[in-house]
């Protein structure tokens, strides 16, 4: 017996890549079918039914997010727990649907069919493809990916710049296709000073660079905080500053957002902070390797992009993600905070974006500086804001007095995953 | 892979030493049985380092399913899911 899905609310967007062409429906009926497989690169989630078949996907890095919880034999369906909890369920009752997975259930067979969205890289990089190669093929992927998805979506572009070599590589990425693509820059309000963070500065030299226009959104620590439960329910997630507010940002409707996100991940070229003697965002204490697997397989977890904006109506779209394969496929000397980042952007990119984006070091987005002011980071900790804190809220916004909880639902960058069976 | 099963005492034994050495500033009572990710003991990223250790010393993957049951929350619980991976793995 299939069970009978009932989508609560709306599933995510859906921003796929099948290697020709962008894919902004979840794949078809014909797709699942038979042995060939969608191999679907991307973000998306969701439930679809036609014919004798229901079935359920999640992309390979689980950048899409859906959720499913019984309700008296049928399975309720929502890409955030939060709505299954309104409906009724407990949140030890909510379960993910697992990343890079396609399950088909067909009625009058028995078990449903279980299958990978694209088979994982492991075992030992390709040595027979050099890192140029490599950058050749990322480079061709995503121009590919941005000229598809911006024909498809005439309306207005706006890139997230940060001044940093991932959000100005996608800048000119729009760039080249489009002349009306916008850059949006943030910074916080200081009380009492009119300087600017690095990365506010240094977008607007990347922005000038590739002749954009530059819309600043400078919001006060309060209105951020103002937006705290938005950004815990939608980013499903309440770690260590992992509530990335300093993204919040105000757009039209009907635009299209574009994020250079992914690339920190793919590459491991995260560094922990240090704010008041305090350390955040530490990493793992292992090779690199496998640091870059833990961060990659961390991405199946929080929505802090796609989910935050996406409670503003916010389409965000991830370009890197559809070259995840050749990522993954990067030798060890390239990952990591050394020089191999810039040695991949140059062969990437070359002379297409500003030099000193290729100089400039790593700042993240909760900072905004590599040294001095600590952005959205400091004002979270100076306001009494911490992990804790942010735990507690999160239970308390699903329902839940037992911080135990949380911990059932998310362990080690997987919320708590299955397939339903019934 | 070791063909040797494990045991449960001598595998507990050696986590928790591991995570005395790994965690040395928890200031939680690390016994046997307290729950790490409950007292904060390890955190994400411990846990990240801490399923490394468990792979490269007793050749074990921990799938999603072991990693996120109950059992998995404690030293003895751990000890006894790696004691279990192993067996399987060797299982004929």
């Amino acid at each position: 017996v299939v069970p009978s899905f009932r989508v609560i609310g709306r599933t995510g967007p859906c921003f796929g890549w099948d290697g020709s062409s962008v894919v902004q429906a979840l794949p078809g009926d014909d797709d699942l079918r038979g042995d060939a497989r969608p191999v679907v690169e991307g973000a998306f989630a969701g439930v679809g039914r036609s014919g004798d078949r229901t079935w359920l996907a999640r992309d390979p890095l689980g950048l899409g997010k859906l959720f499913w919880a019984a309700s008296n034999g049928d399975i309720d369906v929502a890409s955030h727990p939060a709505r299954l909890v309104e409906r009724g369920h407990a949140l030890d009752d909510c379960t993910a649907l697992p990343a890079n997975v396609v399950v088909t259930y067909e009625d009058g067979a028995g078990s449903p069919t279980v299958r990978p969205m694209v088979d994982p890289v492991g075992g030992e990089p390709d040595v027979t493809e050099s890192v140029e190669g490599l950058a050749a093929r990322i480079r061709a992927t995503v121009d590919g990916y941005v000229g598809g998805l911006l024909a498809a979506r005439p309306g207005p572009v706006i890139v997230c710049l940060s001044g940093g070599l991932d959000s100005t590589s996608v800048a000119a990425l729009a760039r080249a296709q489009r002349d009306d693509v916008v850059a949006i820059t943030f910074d916080l309000a200081r009380p009492g000073s009119r300087r600017r963070s690095e990365d506010f500065l240094a977008a607007h030299d990347a922005a000038r660079h590739l002749g954009l226009d530059v819309v600043p959104a400078i919001h006060s620590p309060e209105r951020l905080f103002e937006l705290l439960d938005t950004v815990l329910v939608a980013g499903i997630d309440w770690r260590d500053f992992n509530v990335s507010i300093a993204e919040l940002v105000g757009s039209p409707a009907e635009a299209t957002i574009l994020t250079g996100d992914l690339v920190n991940e793919l590459l491991a070229d995260y560094h922990s902070e240090t704010y008041e003697g305090r350390t955040y965002y530490r990493l793992p204490r292992l090779p690199i390797a496998a640091t870059r697997a833990a961060l990659v397989r961390g991405l199946a977890t929080s929505h802090r992009e796609i989910g935050v904006f996406g409670a503003f109506g916010l389409p965000v779209v991830q370009p890197y993600a559809a070259a995840r394969d050749a990522f993954l496929r990067l030798p060890d000397d390239v990952l990591g905070p050394g020089p191999g980042k810039a040695r991949l952007y140059r062969a990437m990119f070359g002379g297409d974006l500003p030099d000193a984006s290729y100089e400039r070091p790593k700042t993240r987005a909760q900072t905004g500086s590599a040294v001095g002011e600590r952005g959205v980071l400091a004002a979270c900790a100076d306001a009494g804001f911490d992990e804790r804190r942010f735990a507690r809220r999160f239970a308390e916004l699903h329902g839940v007095d037992d911080i135990g909880a949380l911990t059932r639902f998310l362990r080690a960058g997987r919320y708590r995953s299955g397939v339903p069976l019934k | 892979v070791s063909t040797i099963p494990l045991d449960a005492a001598q595998v507990a034994t050696e986590l928790e030493e591991f995570l005395r050495a790994q965690f040395p500033a928890t200031t939680v009572d690390l016994r046997r049985d307290v729950d790490l990710f409950e007292s904060g003991v390890v955190d994400s990223v411990g846990v990240a380092e801490t399923l490394a250790h468990i792979e490269e010393l007793y050749g074990v993957e921990v799938p999603d399913d072991v990693l996120l049951s109950d059992d998995f929350t404690t030293v003895d619980g751990m000890a006894r899911c790696i004691v279990e991976l192993r067996a399987r793995a060797i299982a004929p």
